[in-house]
């Protein structure tokens, strides 16, 4: 398996910091192009290409953005918004982007923006994330005075401009809405599903969100069409997909690859796994991502086949344990996380988190009727999947029913 | 092209920690800026700028969607990196927030301080991949260094020790950060060695 790279294929040949380089490499090709189409064939074109969110939960940003722009017709503002708050452990794709080619995801920001008539954006990239957002202001001030920012965007008479927000280390504000209520200078406290940002967004408005991978991919598929972009990839996810791979591999790093790719693939091209050691376990997509055992190592990883295999591709994050590794540790820490994050707005999550990190922590000390404490924690998890406000709530149930499934043995 | 061979070369040479010098060799070889036609304003201040807190925040328009950016920015201009009663106030008046909002607002999101730190804080990545790669070993040579818990100050105000969750840095796990820099692959030496250097140049 070689990568294939769509997205990162400037990464190391351009410097970000520089947006003649970009510009000579192809860069804003994309979104002349697209000023010269009318908006709906924009979101035609995507709604063809097939692409799906890259921000964990594989929604079709075609159909997102004709909602979007469907939506409150007699409203007087609609945004975009980057989701640039890169959270998920494991995960780092979004960075890559962001410190290596920050043109792309702008100008996919701008096509975005240029499909939904929104002429306001903001770009909620994560506080700890210093490189990734000195590189996007620099691309930013480039862009607009070149005139792909601003007004009468290259004399196509839309006008487009984006500011920067920065997060403050909060992972709950990585979910869209919440995201939503942070960026307005609140605290990052989760607004009840729906209205959808589509219909009730920023400030009440229509409100496009999109992931920085996501957007990354508009610039290609409007240059080259969707017909091209559905030859890579799978006949339900096209396209590539950019995976973090780290722990006991050879080589972790940041691989982008054809959608459905294995597990094994990804480790044989990160150098396989580190001092020769045998594969354990893998954990997908991160803390709210699941655990895997050898036996999924030759299953392709699309956003489908994962789900009906009770995995998750989620954000392309790959964490690889090692014969020897503690499975429960790592469990531990994912919920651990979860209860550092958890806003405590409600009660079963507030007080789940924590009850599942103690017991958590029995079980990593291997307790004795581990068993039946694991199935408790998944009771347990699942009660909190039931009755949360919101996704982070029913998130901890992700690794501990896979843990359960995989490795209650191992105990 | 020449060029771009010509410093991927570097890139490759130096590798990754160098990659911001690499920028501006780029851009000084072939990336010549005009003047900006607009007024740049920058997200993030400078930690050694030499302005009061309320030339800061003036920087801002006056909107509550800028509360966030706003506090980083006062926050990062502080020697001692947090947010001081004072400020809290100034931009609640700025923004006409009320007090105790701002204050929610600082006190809900983990990057803000209303305690003064370190001139220098210290964010060690306990998240998985770090985990699993002995950020605990890391942990324990800091406390020996410094001589303090996780959320202390040294008593000289030097360094302020505090955990972070995933800093997206895990190909090279364990990592850390010491203010906006990030430091990678971090065993006892290099962990030592980064403290000495700081506590040298002060
Ligand atoms: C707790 C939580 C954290 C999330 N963090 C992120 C994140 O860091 N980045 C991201 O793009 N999406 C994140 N999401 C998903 C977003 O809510 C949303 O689905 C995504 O931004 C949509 O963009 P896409 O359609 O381009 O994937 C998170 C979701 C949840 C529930
Ligand atoms: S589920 Fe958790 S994070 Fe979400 S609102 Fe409830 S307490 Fe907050
Ligand atoms: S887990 Fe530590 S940097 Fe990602």
């Amino acid at each position: 398996m070689e990568e294939k790279k769509i997205l990162l294929k400037n990464v190391g040949v351009i410097d970000p910091g520089c947006i003649d380089d970009a510009i000579r490499a192809g860069g804003y090709e994309g979104l002349k192009k697209a000023l010269k189409m009318a908006p709906a064939q924009v979101i035609d074109e995507l709604e063809r290409s097939g692409l799906r969110g890259r921000g964990g939960a594989g929604f079709p940003t075609g159909m997102k953005q004709k909602f979007t722009s469907d939506s409150c017709l007699k409203c007087p503002q609609r945004y975009v918004v980057v989701n640039a708050d890169e959270g998920e452990p494991g995960t780092f794709k979004d960075r890559v982007i962001m410190e290596k080619d920050p043109h792309l995801y702008l100008e996919g920001t701008i096509i975005a923006a240029f499909a939904i008539q929104a002429t306001k954006g903001y770009i909620y990239i994560r506080g700890e994330y210093h490189e990734s957002i000195r590189k996007t202001e620099q691309a930013i001030r480039d862009a607009r005075n070149k005139g792909f920012l601003g007004k009468n965007i290259l004399g196509s008479g839309f006008d487009f401009d984006v500011e920067i927000k920065l997060g403050a280390g909060s992972y709950l504000c990585g979910e869209e809405l919440t995201m939503l209520e942070s960026l307005e200078g609140k605290r990052g406290h989760p607004r009840i599903k729906p209205p959808f940002p589509a219909e009730k967004g920023a400030f009440g408005m229509p409100t496009l969100v999109n992931n920085v991978e996501t957007l990354a991919n508009l610039p290609r598929i409007i240059e080259h069409g969707s017909e091209w972009y559905r030859t890579i990839g799978t006949e339900r996810s096209p396209g590539t997909k950019i995976f973090t791979i780290s722990g006991q591999v050879a080589k972790p790093g940041y691989y982008e690859l054809p959608m459905g790719v294995t597990l094994q693939e990804l480790i044989d091209l990160a150098g396989g796994m580190r001092n020769g050691r045998a594969f354990k376990a893998a954990l997908l997509g991160g803390a709210a991502g699941t655990f895997v055992d050898a036996s999924m190592l030759n299953e392709r990883m699309t956003y489908d086949n994962l789900r009906e295999k009770g995995a998750t591709l989620g954000s392309g994050a790959v964490i690889v344990l090692a014969e020897g590794d503690n499975v429960s540790d790592i469990l531990y820490n994912c919920l651990r996380f979860f209860k550092h994050e958890s806003c405590g707005k409600c009660v079963p999550c507030r007080v789940g988190t924590a009850q599942l990190v103690n017991k958590a922590g029995q079980l990593r000390n291997g307790h004795s009727g581990n068993t039946t404490l694991l199935q408790q924690m998944v009771r347990e998890a699942e009660i909190m999947a039931g009755t949360s406000l919101c996704p982070l709530g029913q998130s901890p149930i992700l690794p501990l029913e896979s843990f359960s499934r995989y490795f209650k043995e191992l105990q | 092209m020449l060029e771009s061979g010509y410093f991927l070369n570097i890139y490759l040479y130096f590798g990754r920690h160098f990659s911001g010098l690499l920028d501006m060799a780029g851009a000084q070889q072939h990336c010549l800026r005009g003047a900006s036609k607009h007024q740049d304003q920058k997200v993030l201040t400078d930690k050694h700028i030499h302005m009061s807190t309320e030339e800061i925040i003036k920087q801002f328009e006056p909107a509550q969607h800028n509360l966030l950016n706003i506090l980083h920015a006062v926050q990062n201009s502080h020697p001692q990196n947090y947010l001081t009663e004072q400020a809290l106030e100034e931009t609640a008046r700025y923004l006409k927030l009320t007090k105790s909002s701002v204050y929610g607002v600082a006190r809900y999101y983990t990057m803000f301080s209303l305690k003064p730190r370190g001139r220098h804080l210290i964010r060690l990545c306990v998240s998985p991949v770090c985990e699993l790669l002995k950020a605990n070993d890391i942990l324990a040579i800091l406390q020996k260094h410094l001589g303090i818990g996780v959320g202390e100050t040294t008593s000289d105000g030097l360094f302020t020790l505090e955990f972070s969750e995933c800093l997206g840095q895990c190909q090279e796990a364990p990592s850390m950060m010491i203010n906006d820099q990030v430091y990678n692959g971090l065993d006892e030496e290099e962990t030592g060695r980064v403290l000495e250097e700081i506590r040298k140049k002060k």
